[in-house]
């Protein structure tokens, strides 16, 4: 979404940060966040230069002030050094969040070192979402354009109104009074969610069940888009468990090709020489099989016509959606005797069917027991957004987020949810699931290198655990796994990193990630502060504040603007941009940064007009446009593309066979006009797949193809015994209005609204422990104990507890800066990871509670008059 | 004239933007808030309920800007006074830090800056009105929530919206100051306001 913000400088000096009144793609909104990040530009905590440590790690790093010169030379001599001993994969890269000029761990700076292996955040924030997406039907389809008014909105997991990226604040308050019925799926009462119309408050880590048991409903009671299931899902497609898995080749779409094995019967299990790609289904109206072939994406005996038919709905065009022709009635539901080519008849059945059948386990009643929210209030939920309030096409998507991700199961929690929006007819809709806008404009500059090829996956680390790596082409290397290779050198010894705008408090349990870092023989981190983190470097490089930042800008998400962040002020001693700074290292290293072999290293006004050259101009001239015009409406200059709904129809998504994207890059930011049209999905089938073919591939055997609900790794149901000693449910991450992550603690415009983590506990529970409002009180299981202050919340259910994450205190000394204080991380267990794609388990975890009778820990402020808070508005002095 | 502030309470969600909105508009010092966001509840929605059978509104509070205000009367210096909009102001000049006017505002919304020995409070960015624009906080209201107008205007954005909100419409309690802003609360019951005692 990228909220629009104007900038007034005086002077030279940035003054005030507000909201752009003109940016409709996030309605003028500017947050708090946002207006503070001001008093970051000018922290005297800022780091200026170039740094190198003189003191032992996990002491203070006696950090000295050095040359960039000698900065670059001493990393790239110590990268060099490590990759001649332990080949490239023996360095990691370790990426963030947002900061979208800082994603060189992604990608270039894998390429930079020659690794597979990365640390990255994506592995739990948006990535597993975009992961169970392109399994099921479009990478990136998690994201719903809500500033398309959706009529039913539904929250699930979610408070993006006071979040991040998504959705803007205002947008979302918008919507939530506007929609005629707004919906809340969320442990605990949202900032929000006080005025839903329907909350359900589900038992932390149930969401399978709950939108599984949604599923029922919609398709006990019919409210499913039929045409659509029969014509855009594999639903039905025939299963068949008597033939042996088998199918033709596939891609990923990225340049990994694969054999499909999977028992949806194809024309090659009943006819000799059939074909592998042709995938069968019973036709009721002839009563025989027919087929849909996934190779030229047609029913047999159809001709691609795409929709010419259609309104305009919110700025859009919504084709007519298009009828079986010659006519056939794909059967749903049922069973049927078909003949195989070896003679055996034998059964099949529609995978919509064995999706009804999945779904029937839970039923609203049954699914009442699992989840704690009465079986009425359910039902009301799934029909209120299954029920059409226009005829012409569905409600609008779910806003599924970081909630159902950090759950445990977290990729059959979001392709429960998907398939949700799929059945409902809200794919790609007016206010639906619509994916990444895709604007050819690249914004992650600095991201990825066109001069290096990238680094083989074939010993990623991680995926003898989580084979689909490979499929996911290496996004990320399993977190946990690379913690654990740097402990004990397993698969191989991983013996550096290079972080940039990254932590180690995220994933996996932060006094193990810690312990690596530790351990490291030689660490690299580029920053804005010093965080713990980057105490634990050994060279240091200083990054630019946004302000002082050029870029183009993409909406991340659905909400369809492009425009750029401007250079509004110059960075205070030896600031660098992001990506200035991995070019240099690049340059250091002595590898080809750029595409042109002749100018390897080409600076950052070259890669910035590289980046926007796919609307055939300069960066010089793209950015004057936007300071004279402001954001631009990606669905007015991509009316084919971003401006039409229910794109499988006109055949935008689907890349023609042998055609290769590159991967994040193509997905996230490329439009490809000039590309055959051909209908349906990026998937094996060509389907939204209610079936996974990739899953039952991959992972076979393990019931993994239709979506699944489990129970937490550790919770009341499972783990019992642990209740015992342990009886409370804490779940973490919810966002606070005035921090992101671990940003802005030092900020006093922050700090003083929010001085200290808070967790919220039932009044009723707190009572039961002698535990007051303002208390401080210890969280403890077998892991660790961390302290937080009291909030009793009526929001909450009595066996919950909800606490803040990411907390450090940069006004306690290096190198530890208080992080042990508070971090919820701690009590984490690193190798309970969802079984498909790694993501740590970091939601839900038994604990107990009880008064910190010493109170709050030594040192750090607790209230918003500590004078420390005005020695951060002092004059950034050259210092170091 | 009589400008005020409305807050429609079921579109704020405390966020906090308007606090930090405030303090960047008016260079306001660490520690010291024009105005501040406070959360009510969740409160069960009758006798016995409990968890979730609770309902919540965050409550946005600065100076309400009375007509008839004891903070104006207590001042020795006649460093308080209204303005010709109604704005309640303090005259930085004539103000000697005394805070008596602190003591007599019944909603603790008046603040003492040590630093300038002057008592300060919301102005309702009167500079920014001044130049035809809304104070900072209503400009910056993530969620549209605050709204500001002549309140004695019946054709103003405030005066129409208090209309349509009917009986929904709530002020601070009134001890005879006559506070001007309203706050709309609708399918919740409204808890007042009690000021926290000062610390």
């Amino acid at each position: 979404m990228e909220c629009g913000v104007w900038v007034t400088v005086k002077n030279g000096r940035a003054v005030k940060i507000e909201g752009d009144s003109d940016a409709f793609q996030s309605r003028g909104n500017c947050c708090a966040k946002s207006m503070a990040s001001l008093q970051a530009a000018y922290h005297p905590q800022r780091i200026k230069y170039p740094l190198k440590r003189t003191r032992p790690k996990g002491e203070d790093p006696g950090w000295v002030r050095i040359s960039w010169d000698e900065a670059l030379k001493t990393t790239a001599e110590k990268l060099k050094e490590i990759q001649s001993k332990y080949g490239g994969k023996g360095i990691f890269t370790m990426g963030g969040t947002s900061r979208i000029w800082a994603m060189g761990p992604y990608a270039a700076l894998k390429q930079l070192v020659n690794t597979p292996n990365c640390i990255v955040n994506y592995q739990v924030c948006k990535g597993p979402r975009h992961l169970a997406t392109k399994l099921t039907d479009e990478f990136g389809s998690s994201w719903m354009a809500t500033v398309d008014n959706p009529k039913v909105y539904v929250q699930w997991g979610a408070s993006p109104e006071i979040s991040n990226y998504d959705d803007s604040g205002r947008t979302t308050v918008d919507v939530c009074a506007q929609a005629t019925k707004y919906i809340s799926v969320n442990p605990r009462l949202s900032n929000a969610g006080k005025e839903a119309d329907i909350w359900l408050p589900l038992r932390p880590g149930t969401d399978a069940a709950m939108a599984l048991s949604w599923i029922d409903v919609i398709i006990r009671k019919k409210l499913y888009d039929e045409l659509f299931c029969k014509r855009w899902t594999n639903g039905p497609f025939l299963y068949c468990a008597d033939v042996e898995p088998s199918g033709g080749i596939h891609g990923n779409g990225w340049g990994y090709e694969f054999p499909l094995k999977t028992r949806l019967l194809k024309e090659s299990d009943v006819t000799e020489g059939g074909n592998p790609d042709r995938f069968m289904v019973w036709d009721r109206l002839n009563d025989r099989l027919t087929y849909f072939d996934a190779e030229s994406m047609l029913w047999e005996g159809e001709t691609f016509r795409p929709p010419t038919e259609g309104i305009y709905v919110e700025g859009g065009f919504l084709p007519e959606p298009t009828t079986f022709d010659p006519p056939i009635d794909p059967a749903l539901f049922g069973e049927f005797e078909v003949k195989l080519k070896n003679g055996n008849s034998v059964k099949a059945t529609p995978v919509f069917q064995l999706l009804a059948e999945r779904a029937a386990e839970f039923t609203p009643e049954k699914a009442e027991k699992i989840t704690n929210v009465p079986a009425e209030k359910i039902e009301l939920a799934a029909e209120t957004y299954a029920t059409r309030t226009d005829p012409r096409h569905g409600n609008g998507g779910i806003q599924y987020m970081l909630g159902i991700e950090h759950g445990g199961n977290c990729i059959q929690n979001i392709r429960a949810i998907a398939l949700l929006v799929g059945i409902t007819g809200n794919f790609d809709g007016p206010g639906g699931n619509r994916g990444p806008t895709k604007a050819n404009i690249i914004p992650s500059v600095g991201g990825f290198s066109l001069g290096t090829p990238p680094p083989s996956i074939d010993d990623i680390i991680g995926l003898d655990r989580f084979p689909l790596l490979k499929w996911w082409g290496g996004t990320w290397s399993d977190a946990t796994s690379v913690w654990d290779a740097i402990h004990t050198g397993k698969p191989y010894p991983v013996k550096a990193g290079i972080c940039q705008a990254s932590t180690f408090v995220n994933m996996a349990n932060s006094e193990y990630a810690w312990e690596a870092l530790k351990k490291l023989d030689f660490f690299v981190s580029i920053d804005l502060w010093h965080h713990p983190t980057v105490e634990m470097a050994d060279i240091v490089f200083p990054a630019c504040h946004w302000l002082e930042v050029d870029n183009p800008r993409i909406s991340q998400g659905s909400s369809g603007g492009i425009g750029a962040n401007v250079r509004c002020v110059e960075p205070p001693g030896e600031c660098k941009p992001d990506y200035e700074i991995t070019q240099l290292l690049f340059k250091a290293m002595g590898v080809p940064y750029g595409p042109d072999p002749q100018n390897p290293w080409p600076g950052t006004e070259a890669d910035l007009d590289l980046c926007v050259s796919g609307l055939g101009t300069t960066w010089k001239e793209y950015k004057q446009k936007f300071q004279k015009e402001g954001w631009q409406d990606v669905k007015k200059l991509f009316p084919d593309h971003w401006g039409t709904y229910r794109r499988y129809e006109t055949g935008v998504f689907r890349r023609p066979r042998g055609e290769i994207d590159r991967g994040l890059l193509d997905e996230f930011f490329i439009v490809k006009p000039e590309r055959k049209r051909v209908p349906g999905f990026n998937t094996p089938t060509g389907k939204q797949e209610i079936w996974s073919t990739v899953l039952e591939t991959f992972l076979p055997e393990k019931n993994y193809e239709l979506p699944q609900f489990e129970e937490p790794p550790e919770s009341p149901v499972r783990t019992p015994a642990l209740y015992e000693k342990y009886p409370l449910t804490m779940i973490t991450g919810r966002r606070i209005p005035v921090y992101f992550h671990t940003e802005h603690r030092q900020l006093p415009l922050c700090r003083e609204q929010w001085p200290v983590p808070l967790v919220e506990i039932n009044p009723e529970t707190a009572s039961k422990y002698g535990i007051r409002q303002g208390d401080w009180v210890w969280i403890e299981n077998d892991r660790g104990r961390v302290r937080q202050q009291a909030d009793l919340y009526y929001g909450i259910a009595p066996d919950v507890i909800n606490c803040e994450h990411s907390w450090w205190f940069p006004e306690v000394s290096a190198p530890d800066h208080g992080w042990r204080f508070s971090c919820i991380n701690r009590l984490v267990d690193s190798h309970s990871q969802d079984p498909i794609c790694g993501s740590v388990h970091l939601r839900g975890y038994p604990v107990r509670i009880y008064k910190a009778e010493e109170g709050p820990p030594d040192g750090i402020i607790t209230t918003k008059d500590d004078p420390r808070l005005e020695n951060w508005l002092q004059p950034n002095e050259e210092k170091e | 004239m009589q400008h005020a502030i409305i807050c429609d309470l079921n579109r704020c969600i405390g966020c906090l933007a308007c606090s930090v909105a405030c303090k960047m508009e008016n260079n306001v010092p660490p520690g010291i808030f024009y105005n501040h966001v406070e959360r009510i509840g969740p409160n069960p929605k009758f006798d016995g309920a409990g968890f979730p059978d609770v309902e919540m509104y965050f409550l946005p509070l600065m100076c309400q800007h009375c007509s008839d205000p004891e903070c104006i009367s207590v001042c020795p210096t006649e460093a308080s006074y209204r303005a010709d909009d109604g704005t309640v102001l303090i005259d930085a000049d004539k103000c000697d830090g005394c805070q008596l006017c602190i003591d007599a505002c019944p909603y603790g919304l008046r603040y003492y800056n040590d630093r300038e020995n002057i008592v300060e409070k919301c102005t309702l960015c009167n500079h920014r009105v001044a130049d035809g624009k809304e104070p900072m906080c209503v400009t910056q209201c993530v969620g549209r929530a605050l709204i500001f107008g002549d309140i004695d205007d019946p054709q103003s954005v405030v005066s129409k919206a208090m209309v349509a909100a009917g009986d929904d419409v709530y002020s601070l309690p009134d001890s005879g100051n006559h506070p001007m802003f309203r706050y709309i609360l609708r399918k919740k019951s409204w808890k007042g306001y009690e000021p926290k005692q000062a610390g």
